[in-house]
């Protein structure tokens, strides 16, 4: 029994205790029999003194870091070699060679990694992982380049889409959230670039980023099923990328009003644009009942209930908003201020880490880029930086201390 | 309950299945493209690709990118009742001309059995329509090709590669702007695509100038050689050299010289036939420059004296001079300025002015010399020992003159207005309405003549007839001269038209291009560059 030597009782006794946690959250066993084996490993464990417990699992984890850090290391050097030595040989390359290197990678890095994952043969899941994200991204350029080597049309969209279909469903196979985040970076391109050109603009348009806020209302609207079906580490992704997309779209929109620059009010939209303007919005309504009748941990009178259904009456009235003429930008300086305001809120009522951080990270935005577009004219720039920059450190010392107040408040499972 | 070997197994085969459906799009991509070619046994339709450059990534390798000599503006010939969508995928047709471009004949939505074989007569190619390019949300795409048919115009975006490869070892001999013939063939899938590309000549850069000599009834081309990238990078080390195309007056190509050095114009000595250029001295950019005279061989004969080109004001291959400024070409405000002749030895008498401001342009005619001065409003006619004979004044702006039939012509008034005056100065008629008047040719003896201009009277532009009473018309016919250049945008001395005296031919510039018009106005040849006699591979 090499292994008993090597990992100490008590640390097995943490090991045996979060895999029978996993077991539970995955119905693999029942609760009964959860409390049933919780109970025998106890019993079988040694009575450890609280503080030596905590300074083990502490050390295991940094050890456990170390090693993660390590591998995706080592995964990353691996595919630079790889890009590089291909890079450097590719224009070598026949072009049955380079279809051939390009099919024998990602099925090297897929099985590989998958191979290695806790669902494969050997289990080195850390390796496992970060090879399976290599193969997501490896299809990714697979298209990118096959449309290079024969010269077809770029059809971001349409490459874009399938990228992401993939990447989704390896991300719930394989249950990696760095998966999931490629495949959240690759679902907001894809819908950038079919709105852009369907509305006949460019890949990822910007004239009008209001499209891209119905698209991270219903993402935060699907961190909400995740987080009621339990499964909170993929909760964060669709939280993070949702939150990201409203408060950046308002923020552009607050600076420029690009629209009005590029006369978007004149055009009209086809009904696909429509349908992907306000589809998300739609699919984000039905998801929030969902939760609602399903989850009933609220009412709807609960403040926070009131927030989320006074926010989502808002974004929709950014869309009015952004078809009418004349100046709009107070309208979105008022909304990106009122969205990150209540995200703080929220973070603190849902006592979620996410939302606290990214609302306050673009509540602080805000407030100097007002500062910029207000004052830089008005101030002399030594006095302009002096005050910036003195109350960027004073405000920043306070927010994070008050952060980190608020974050330690919170229980173990929030977001 | 599942078990665990049970759990495993499932999502393995899961995992499997996404990813063999994801090789399974990939070799959908892959299968696609080689079974298009590799049962494709269309009809070859033979191209001819202009303007052609070479690049190379490490993505593609080497490759060129061009356009298909397609006549794309086919509004006269389409008369399709159906008012397409954006966004349609249609097929559109082109038809075999003989002595010219391929031409749109057709244009049908894409369907089953739409897509009819390829023959000598006629071909297809797959497009988009795309919104009417009025609409400001239309912008296509770098290198796609867009051809407008109908009326109001539809603009279709053609379905062609973008990029055809070639081998490395070809990418020397396409380091300048080529012709390529290559052929276009239907694919099995309905995926056109390019085999069997040759170098079938080489095409010009904007550098290009061409004038005519009338003793051997030939047009000659000078091309410096445009320095690409890869050239630019190792420009030290590399000869700047010319190339001198001559072709007969029809257009077919006859010879080819090469000169050492970058010449910037040259003209044929009208007499003997001589070849008189200027040659650049630096290796970039043309500020100082040398009068050159140069053997039929390419062999430089003379060179004279180094002189600033914003000093030339003329160019007289009769006499074998230019007409230069005597002082410097931004002198103080308020300096008179005097215009001498500039032989291989130095300036001769007489000298011209003085002027209050710098002229645009000296021209020698018969017995006078003729300044044309922009900012003064005025055109003053010499005798040739430097005598003003007569000042014409009432002008606006004047920037081109013509002197035919014992009168002045004129464009003036920011290239808008056409004006005939008598020698006396009495001003005959004044033709407005006119954007952008590039050129006149006068038809000698006549009163008439041509000019070139963006537009005159809302008609597109062209090449214009005027009649010795100022009465106006559209001359040569659509397709001839898809583009004028700008009066201020050219080199001064090159000239974008010139007449033949002998057959009474126009032989107009049209961007990198060179139009040939018989003197009823209809196309004889465009001439995009000098094709070498043999053809060469440059795809194995």
């Amino acid at each position: 029994m090499a292994e008993s030597s090597e990992i100490s009782p008590e640390v097995r006794a943490r090991l045996l205790r979060e895999s029978l946690d996993n077991w539970r959250n995955e119905k693999l066993i029942t609760e009964e029999q959860h409390k049933l084996l919780l109970a025998r490993v106890f019993a079988a464990a040694p009575s450890i003194p609280p503080e030596v417990d905590q300074r083990a699992l502490s050390q295991e984890r940094k050890l456990g870091r170390g090693v993660t850090i390590l591998i995706n290391l080592g995964a990353v050097a691996l595919a630079a070699g790889l890009i590089i030595f291909f890079a450097s040989n590719w224009i070598e390359f026949g072009r049955a060679a380079k279809i051939g290197s390009l099919f024998a990678l990602t099925l090297f890095f897929y099985l590989v990694g998958f191979e290695l994952t806790q669902e494969g043969r050997w289990e080195f899941p850390k390796l496992g992982l970060a090879l399976v994200f290599l193969g997501c991204v490896m299809f990714g350029v697979d298209i990118l380049l096959l449309a290079l080597i024969y010269d077809l049309k770029a059809e971001h969209a349409w490459a874009m889409m399938m990228d992401s279909i993939a990447w989704i469903a390896v991300a719930y196979l394989v249950k990696s959230r760095l998966v999931l985040f490629l495949a959240l970076i690759g679902v907001t391109s894809w819908f950038g670039a079919e709105v852009g050109y369907l509305w006949g603009g460019y890949w990822i348009y910007l004239g009008r980023p209001f499209h891209f806020i119905g698209l991270g209302a219903l993402m935060i609207a699907i961190s909400g099923l995740h987080a009621w079906s339990g499964q909170r580490s993929f909760a964060v992704p669709y939280a993070v990328v949702g939150l990201q997309l409203i408060y950046l779209s308002s923020l552009i929109l607050s600076i420029f009003d690009v629209q009005k620059g590029f006369h978007a009010v004149e055009w009209q939209a086809p009904l696909a644009v429509w349908l992907m303007l306000y589809g998300p919005y739609l699919l984000a309504v039905a998801a929030i009942i969902f939760i609602h009748l399903r989850w009933r941990r609220t009412t709807l009178t609960d403040p926070p209930a009131l927030a989320v259904l006074f926010l989502f009456c808002l974004m929709l009235l950014t869309n009015v908003i952004a078809w009418t003429p004349g100046p709009r930008e107070f309208w979105f300086i008022a909304l990106l201020t009122l969205l990150t305001s209540a995200g703080i809120y929220l973070g603190i009522a849902w006592e979620s880490a996410v939302f606290v951080n990214t609302s306050i990270v673009f509540f602080a935005i805000n407030i100097y880029t007002r500062f910029y577009e207000y004052f830089w004219d008005a101030m002399p720039k030594s006095l302009f930086f002096i005050v910036g920059g003195a109350t960027l450190m004073a405000g920043g010392i306070l927010v994070e201390r008050a952060r980190r107040g608020i974050i330690r408040r919170f229980a173990g499972g929030a977001l | 309950m599942i078990q665990p070997w049970q759990w495993r197994w499932s999502r393995r085969g899961l995992m499997y299945l996404i990813i063999g459906l994801q090789l399974v799009i990939l070799a959908a991509i892959v299968a696609s493209q080689e079974i298009n070619r590799l049962l494709d046994s269309s009809f070859a339709v033979e191209l001819e690709i202009t303007q052609t450059h070479a690049q190379k990534d490490p993505f593609r390798g080497a490759s060129i990118s061009g356009r298909p000599a397609l006549d794309l503006e086919s509004a006269r010939v389409i008369r399709s009742p159906r008012q397409f969508e954006d966004g349609d995928k249609v097929l559109v047709f082109f038809g075999a001309e003989p002595d010219g471009r391929p031409q749109v004949k057709q244009i049908e939505l894409q369907g089953w059995g739409k897509d009819l074989p390829f023959s000598k007569e006629r071909f297809s190619i797959p497009g988009t329509v795309r919104k009417k390019t009025a609409d400001r949300s239309f912008f296509p795409a770098q290198r796609v090709m867009v051809v407008l048919v109908g009326k109001p115009a539809v603009a279709v975006e053609l379905d062609l590669p973008a990029t055809i490869p070639i081998d490395t070892s070809a990418l020397e001999q396409l380091s300048r702007p080529g012709m390529v013939q290559a052929s276009l063939r239907q694919g099995f899938l309905g995926h056109r695509y390019f085999d069997n590309i040759r170098l079938t000549g080489q095409a010009w850069t904007d550098e290009m100038t061409f004038s005519y000599d009338a003793i051997r009834d030939r047009l000659v081309v000078v091309a410096p050689e445009g320095l690409n990238f890869e050239r630019m990078r190792q420009a030290d080390d590399q000869p700047l050299r010319t190339r001198l195309f001559f072709f007969d007056g029809t257009g077919k190509e006859l010879n080819a010289v090469e000169v050492s050095g970058r010449l910037v114009y040259g003209e044929a000595h009208p007499t003997d036939g001589t070849f008189w250029a200027l040659l650049a001295t630096e290796r970039w950019g043309h500020a100082t420059v040398q009068l050159a005279k140069i053997g039929e061989n390419g062999v430089i004969l003379q060179r004279g004296p180094q002189v600033g080109y914003d000093r030339i004001v003329g160019f007289d291959a009769e006499e074998g001079s230019l007409w230069v400024l005597a002082g410097p070409s931004n002198p103080p405000p308020g300096t008179a300025h005097f215009v001498e002749r500039m032989t291989f030895g130095a300036l001769h008498a007489p000298r011209l002015g003085p002027f209050a401001s710098k002229p645009r342009s000296v021209i020698t005619q018969g017995k006078n010399v003729w300044v044309v001065e922009a900012d003064q409003h005025r055109v003053t006619r010499f005798d040739r020992t430097g005598r003003v004979e007569k000042e014409y004044r009432d002008l606006n702006r004047p920037t081109n003159i013509a002197i035919d039939a014992g009168s002045l012509f004129i464009v003036e008034a920011a290239q808008t207005q056409l004006s005939r005056f008598s020698m006396e100065g009495q001003a005959l008629w004044r033709t407005p309405r006119f954007q952008g008047i590039s050129w006149i040719l006068p038809e000698p003896g006549t009163g008439g003549g041509w000019v070139g201009a963006q537009s005159f009277e809302g008609q597109a532009r062209g090449v214009f007839r005027y009649n010795p009473d100022g009465k106006v018309s559209h001359a040569a016919t659509a397709g001839a001269l898809q583009t004028t250049r700008g009066v201020w945008a050219r080199p001064d001395l090159a000239p974008d038209a010139i007449r033949s005296r002998t057959n009474g031919r126009l032989y107009l510039r049209e961007d990198r291009t060179i139009v040939i018009l018989t003197p009823d106005g209809a196309v004889l040849k465009r001439i995009e560059g000098f094709r070498y006699t043999t053809q060469q591979r440059v795809r194995s």
